[in-house]
């Protein structure tokens, strides 16, 4: 994920100071955007660069919090917040997603579009499991506390 | 809180230590000192109990309630 981020950044870079051309050359016959112009090619490297640099942060918040759940204590509080902030982010850049895609087709297809086809509504129901997570997680990291703390 | 805990009075008025208290009682000096700085959130009538036995007083001598 991290060299398909590098590789997005780097025909980013191609595509502003070296040649657009051949970048558009490349993404012509992509499927999901129709990518005929210089900005909706730079709109659409941009997107997808800061898209994936957000999946590659949940994967990190994800790594850190597996390392945590398997060698500290459970219901701490960084477990908690990372449940949150996983759950927040991925429906986050789900809704951003879909909504990118929207204007993309307005601005640069000349169209008004609204299509389901590629939203996740997976992905948006375990962002929401995940933050219902962090609420027992919560709930139950009082319960220890109340337990630790009676004599 | 509300609710007081009049642990140190009790232990100067019979002349005991905290420690010696915690041995006699069967619980660490670490809980017993949550229990008097009031930290604790709850106290089980086992402990009660054996505090009281220990310190010949009734349960109302260390637990006191105040109003906010």
């Amino acid at each position: 994920m991290i060299l398909g981020w590098i590789l997005l950044f780097g025909f980013l870079l191609y595509a502003i100071f070296i040649s657009p051309s051949d970048i558009l050359e490349i993404f012509r016959d992509a499927e999901e955007f129709e990518i005929k112009s210089k900005n909706a090619l730079y709109t659409s490297l941009s997107y997808e660069l800061l898209s994936s640099g957000v999946w590659i942060f949940i994967l990190y918040l994800f790594k850190n919090l597996m390392q945590d759940l398997i060698a500290g204590p459970l219901f701490t509080k960084l477990q908690i917040a990372s449940f949150k902030l996983i759950g927040q982010l991925i429906i986050f850049i789900t809704i951003l997603n879909e909504l990118f895609r929207f204007v993309y087709k307005v601005i640069f297809n000349k169209r008004i579009e609204i299509n389901f086809d590629h939203f996740n509504l997976w992905f948006v129901i375990f962002g929401l499991f995940l933050i219902f997570l962090s609420k027992i997680f919560n709930q139950a990291r009082i319960i220890k506390e109340e337990n630790e703390l009676t004599v | 809180m509300p609710i007081n805990i009049n642990l140190d009075k009790i232990l100067e008025e019979r002349g005991m230590k905290s420690n010696e208290l915690a041995e006699k009682i069967g619980i660490t000096t670490a809980n017993l000192s949550i229990l008097k700085t009031g930290k604790a959130k709850a106290v089980r009538f086992s402990t009660l109990e054996a505090i009281c036995e220990a310190l010949d007083c009734q349960p109302g001598d260390i637990l006191e309630y105040t109003k906010n």
